[in-house]
C-alpha cells in the first residue's frame, strides 16, 4: 500500500477517533454529577434509575473500562435513551436520517448540476454584462446564510403568498404530496450549493481559459463548445471535486437549519428540540452521526478525485 | 497563386490609456510549398501576425487590412466557417508543447478527436492513422496513445503535437517560435521536422522565429521585423548574404558566429514609439530625415539611407 | 492598493457598522433595557416597532452590531494568530513538524464545524468566549495552509539566502522578511474568516446558543421567530437585523475580493 492512501487512512480513522473521544468525555468532563449530563437536564428521574443507569455506563468503573462499555455500546449501535422523548437515540435518529437526506441529496443534486452549468458559462464569457451580473448575484447568495435565505423565502411564499404549505414533509405520503412540501426546502438549500459552486467553477474555468492547451485546441478547429465542454471542463472541475468534501459538511448543516425553519420533521428539528431541552444523549448522538456522515463523504470525495485526476495515479505507478 | 495573402494587416489592442499598436501594415505572401520566415526580436510583433492568420486573437482586438487564403478573405469569415479552416487549412505548432496537450486526457483521444471532427475519417481509422504517424516519429504508438501528456518528456510531447498537426494534412503551417529554449539536440530534431514538412512540395510553413541560425537553414524567404514593421524582406541567401537595413546587419552582426556584437539601446515600448523611423534611435545612419518621416517599403527595404 | 470605484460602497459600510458598533448611545434612541408596550408596528415613537418585550428594535440592532462584530473579528484575530504560526513553523522548518502540521490540519478540514460548535456550545454554555475560542480554531486550518505555501515559495529565494548566510537568527528573519510578504495573503483569509464566523455566530443565536445576555443580530431573529413575530407578521422586527447580517458579510467580502486573483487563490484552496 503506497504512502498517499495510507496517509488518507490515517487521517480518516484519526479524524473519526476524535470524534468519537470528544463525545465521550465531554459528558464526563462537565462539572457535576456525569449522569445528569448523559441523562440530560431538566430531566426528573429516580435515583433508582440513576443508579441503574450508572451501573450500566460503568461510571463507577476506572475511564479505560468505561471507554470500553462506550465503544461497545457503539459497535452495537446503542447511542443512549433520551428521557425527555422516552425513545431510543438510535431508533430515533435512524427514522429521521432518510428525510434529511433526501433533502440533502436533491438539493445537492440541482445545486451541483446547475452551479456548474453556470460556473462554466460564466468562466468562459467572463467579459459579457450578462456573465458579471449572474455572478454578482452569486456572491450576494453566497454570503446569505442557508437559514436567512430559508427564513426570507418562507416569509414571502409561505406567510405572504400561501404557495407552499406551512409545514411537514408530507400529507398523505405520496410522492406529489411529499415533492410539494420540499419543493421550497429544495429549492432554498439548491439556491444556496448553486451560488457557491458556480463561483468556485467560475474561478477555475478562468484559470483554464489562460493555458496553452484550449488555443492548441482551438487552433486544431476544434468548435468552442467541444472545447468548454470536453476540454476545459474536465480540468475546471477538479476544484469542486476537493471542495465537494469541505462542502459537505456546510451542505448538511445548512440542511438542518432550513428543517427547523419550514418544520420538517428531520434531524434539524430533532437537533432544535434536543438544545431547547438540553437532551445530552441526543445531541451527542447526533453530533456522532453527523461527524460519520461527513468523513464518509470526504472519503468518497478523495476516492472520485484520484479516480477523474490521472496524475493521482502516477503516485501509485511509480 | 499565392497560398496566404496579407494585405496591409495592422492590428491593436486595446490599452488603459489608449490603443497600442502592436502590428502596422503588414503585406507579405506565401506560395505553396514555400517556406516563410518572419524573424525579429520579442515583442516585434511576430506572433501577433500568427494569431491574427488563425483568428486566435483574444476577443476585442482591432484587426485591420485583409488576409487572403487561397483568395478566401479570412478576416471576413464567420467564426464556423473558421473552424472549418483551423486544423484543416491552416494549423499552428506552438511553443511548449507540453502545455499544448490537454493534462487530463489521454493523447490517443486527442490525436482523434480532430480527425474525426473535421470528418477525415472514423475513430478507428483515425486510430490506426494516428499509430502510423507516431511511430514514423519515432514512438511507441500503443504506449503514447494510453499515455497522458505529463507522462511524457519534451520531446516526445513536440513530436506528439507535430503528429497532431500532420494528421489533418494542412496546407499552410504556422510555427510560432517553435525553438524558444530548446537545447541542441532537441534544436536538431525540431529543425529536421520543420524541413520534412516543406519538402512534400505542397505544404508551406510560415516560421516565426527570433533564431536567424534556424531561419537561415529552414527558410526560403526572410521577413525581418521591428516593432511591429517590416523592415527588410528577401530571398535568404540573398539577405544574409548582403543586408541592406541596419537593424538586419544588427541582427546578423550580434549572432555569436559574427562576434557576438549586440545592437546598442534598447527597443522602445509599444505605447512610446519614436516619430519618423522608428529604428532611427539606435541606427549609426540615420539623419533628420529619418526622425521625421517614416521611410515607404521599396525594394524589400524600409529605409531613407538603404 | 489601487482606489477603486467599487470598493467606496464596502468601505463606507464597514465604516458605518464600525462607528455604530463603537458608538451605539449615539445612534439609539433607547436603551437595551427600557421598556414600552408590546409589539408595536413602526410608529414616529419607535422606527422599527417594538418586539415581545416592549423593547425598540431600531435601539435592539444598534446595539446588536457591536456583539456580532466583535465576535466576528475576535475569532478572525485568533484564527490568523494560529494559523499563521502554524504556517510559518512549517513552511519555514519542513520536515517531521510541516507533515504533523498539515495532518492537523487536514484533519481540522474534515471535521463538520457547525455541529462541532453547536455540541460544544451546548454543553459549555453559551458564553462569548466558548464562542470565540471553537470559531476561531475551526478556521485556522485554511490560513495555514496558504501562509505554508507562501513562505514555502519565497523561502529558497535569495534574499532569505543571503538574511540565513549573514548569521540572522530564523526568527528575526521570519519577522522582518517572512511576515511582510506573507501579509498581503493573510488579509483576504482574514476577511472570510470574520465573514464566517458572523454568520456561524448569526446561526447559532438563531438556535439560542449564543449569549442570551447580549443583543445579537441573530438572537433578534431567534426571538422573533420562536415569540411569534413571523406569525404576527413582523417582517420589521427580523428583516433589518438580516439585512445587516447579509450586508455586513457582503461588504467585508467584497473588501477580501481586491484581488481577484488573490481570490480565487484563496478560494481555490
Amino acid at each position: 500500500m503506497n504512502k498517499a492512501v495510507s496517509r488518507k487512512i490515517t487521517r480518516y480513522s484519526i479524524c473519526l477517533l476524535i470524534v468519537v473521544l470528544l463525545v465521550f468525555f465531554l459528558p464526563r468532563c462537565m462539572p457535576g454529577d456525569p449522569v445528569q449530563c448523559l441523562v440530560g437536564e431538566d430531566v426528573y428521574v429516580t435515583q433508582e434509575i440513576l443508579d441503574a443507569l450508572t451501573v450500566k455506563l460503568g461510571l463507577d468503573q476506572p475511564l479505560y473500562e468505561q471507554f470500553e462499555i462506550y465503544l461497545q455500546d457503539l459497535i452495537t449501535g446503542d447511542l443512549g435513551y433520551s428521557y425527555t422523548r422516552h425513545q431510543n437515540v438510535a431508533d430515533l435518529i435512524w427514522s429521521r436520517v432518510p428525510w434529511t437526506l433526501l433533502l440533502t441529496g436533491v438539493s445537492m443534486l440541482i445545486g451541483y448540476a446547475f452551479g456548474l452549468l453556470a460556473g462554466t458559462w460564466t468562466g468562459w464569457m467572463s467579459e459579457t454584462k450578462r456573465s458579471k451580473v449572474l455572478t454578482a448575484f452569486g456572491v450576494v447568495v453566497s454570503c446569505i446564510p442557508p437559514y436567512l435565505l430559508g427564513l426570507i423565502f418562507f416569509s414571502v411564499f409561505v406567510y405572504q403568498l400561501g404557495w407552499f404549505p406551512y409545514k411537514g414533509f408530507y400529507e398523505t405520503p405520496d410522492i406529489f404530496s411529499i415533492a410539494y412540501h420540499m419543493a421550497l426546502p429544495i429549492l432554498t438549500l439548491a439556491l444556496f450549493v448553486f451560488a457557491r459552486n458556480m463561483i468556485i467553477m467560475r474561478g477555475s474555468v478562468l484559470t483554464e481559459k489562460d493555458q496553452l492547451y484550449p488555443q492548441f485546441a482551438k487552433s486544431l478547429g476544434i468548435p468552442q463548445n467541444k472545447i468548454i465542454y470536453g476540454h476545459i471542463m474536465k480540468n475546471a472541475i477538479l476544484p469542486i471535486v476537493t471542495h465537494f468534501a469541505i462542502d459537505f459538511g456546510f451542505i448538511l448543516s445548512g440542511a438542518l437549519f432550513i428543517e427547523i425553519i419550514f418544520s420538517l420533521n428531520g434531524l434539524g428539528r430533532v437537533m432544535y428540540t434536543a438544545i431547547l431541552n438540553l437532551d445530552y444523549p441526543v445531541l451527542s448522538g447526533l453530533f456522532l452521526v453527523i461527524a460519520i456522515m461527513v468523513i464518509c463523504a470526504n472519503l468518497i470525495a478523495d476516492v472520485l478525485y484520484g479516480i477523474i485526476d490521472p496524475r493521482v495515479k502516477r503516485g501509485e505507478e511509480q | 497563386m499565392n497560398l496566404l495573402e496579407v494585405a496591409d494587416l495592422s492590428v491593436s489592442f486595446p490599452g488603459t490609456s489608449g490603443k497600442i499598436p502592436a502590428v502596422r501594415n503588414i503585406s507579405l505572401s506565401l506560395a505553396p510549398g514555400e517556406c516563410l520566415a518572419i524573424v525579429g526580436e520579442s515583442g516585434c510583433g511576430k506572433s501577433v501576425i500568427a494569431q491574427a492568420v488563425m483568428r486566435l486573437l483574444p476577443n476585442g482586438t482591432e484587426v485591420l487590412g485583409n488576409m487572403y487564403y487561397q483568395e478566401q478573405d479570412l478576416t471576413q469569415l464567420s467564426e464556423r466557417e473558421m473552424e472549418h479552416i483551423r486544423g484543416e487549412e491552416i494549423a499552428m505548432v506552438f511553443q511548449s508543447p507540453e502545455r499544448a496537450l490537454n493534462p487530463v486526457i489521454k493523447i490517443g483521444r486527442q490525436l482523434i478527436q480532430p480527425q474525426v471532427l473535421h470528418k477525415h475519417c472514423n475513430a478507428k481509422d483515425a486510430e490506426l492513422r494516428a499509430k502510423g504517424v507516431l511511430l514514423g516519429l519515432g514512438l511507441d504508438p500503443e504506449w503514447v496513445m494510453n499515455a497522458y501528456p505529463w507522462m511524457c518528456s519534451g520531446g516526445m510531447c513536440q513530436r506528439i503535437v507535430f503528429a497532431a498537426v500532420s494528421l489533418l494534412h494542412p496546407n499552410l503551417v504556422i510555427a510560432d517560435e517553435p525553438t524558444k529554449g530548446l537545447d541542441a539536440d532537441r534544436l536538431g530534431e525540431l529543425e529536421a521536422m520543420l524541413a520534412a514538412i516543406t519538402s512534400g512540395g505542397t505544404t508551406s510553413l510560415l516560421l516565426i522565429t527570433h533564431d536567424m541560425e534556424v531561419a537561415a537553414h529552414l527558410a526560403d524567404r526572410i521577413v525581418v521585423m521591428y516593432c511591429g514593421m517590416i523592415v527588410e524582406e528577401g530571398a535568404t541567401a540573398l539577405l544574409l548574404a548582403d543586408p541592406k537595413h541596419p537593424y538586419t546587419r544588427g541582427l546578423l552582426g550580434s549572432l555569436p558566429k559574427n562576434g557576438f556584437v549586440p545592437i546598442p539601446g534598447m527597443s522602445p515600448a509599444l505605447t512610446d514609439l519614436p516619430k519618423g523611423c522608428v529604428f532611427h534611435p539606435r541606427c549609426p545612419i540615420a539623419d533628420e530625415e529619418c526622425q521625421n518621416s517614416i521611410p515607404e517599403l521599396q525594394n524589400g527595404v524600409r529605409c531613407h539611407k538603404c | 492598493m489601487k482606489f477603486d470605484r467599487r470598493y467606496i460602497l464596502p468601505f463606507l459600510l464597514i465604516a458605518v457598522l464600525l462607528l455604530v458598533a463603537l458608538f451605539p448611545g449615539f445612534f439609539a434612541p433607547y436603551g437595551t433595557t427600557d421598556r414600552d408596550a408590546t409589539y408595536q408596528p413602526p410608529s414616529s415613537d419607535h422606527i422599527l416597532g417594538t418586539d415581545n418585550m416592549g423593547k425598540d428594535i431600531f435601539s435592539l440592532l444598534i446595539y446588536g452590531a457591536r456583539w456580532t462584530l466583535m465576535i466576528g473579528f475576535a475569532s478572525g484575530i485568533l484564527a490568523i494568530l494560529v494559523g499563521t504560526s502554524f504556517g510559518l513553523l512549517a513552511g519555514w522548518r519542513k520536515g517531521i513538524l510541516d507533515e504533523f502540521l498539515m495532518g492537523t490540519t487536514d484533519i481540522v478540514l474534515i471535521l463538520p464545524k457547525i455541529p462541532l460548535v453547536i455540541i460544544l456550545a451546548a454543553y459549555l454554555g453559551p458564553s462569548p468566549w466558548v464562542l470565540i475560542l471553537v470559531l476561531g480554531l475551526l478556521s485556522w486550518e485554511s490560513i495555514a495552509r496558504v501562509v505554508r505555501s507562501k513562505v514555502m515559495q519565497i523561502r529558497s529565494s535569495n534574499y532569505i539566502l543571503a538574511a540565513r548566510c549573514l548569521g540572522f537568527s530564523d526568527a528575526k528573519i521570519m519577522v522582518r522578511e517572512i511576515l511582510p510578504v506573507v501579509f498581503p495573503v493573510i488579509v483576504p483569509k482574514f476577511v472570510l474568516v470574520t465573514a464566517a464566523a458572523m454568520i456561524s455566530e448569526a446561526s447559532l443565536a438563531f438556535l439560542g446558543l449564543s449569549d442570551p445576555m447580549m443583543v445579537s443580530w441573530g438572537g433578534m431573529i431567534s426571538d422573533a421567530f420562536t415569540y411569534s413575530g413571523f406569525l404576527r407578521g413582523m417582517w420589521y422586527w427580523w428583516l433589518p437585523p438580516a439585512l445587516c447580517i447579509i450586508l455586513g458579510v457582503l461588504a467585508i467580502t467584497s473588501l477580501a475580493f481586491i484581488h481577484e486573483r488573490g481570490i480565487r487563490e484563496v478560494v481555490q484552496l
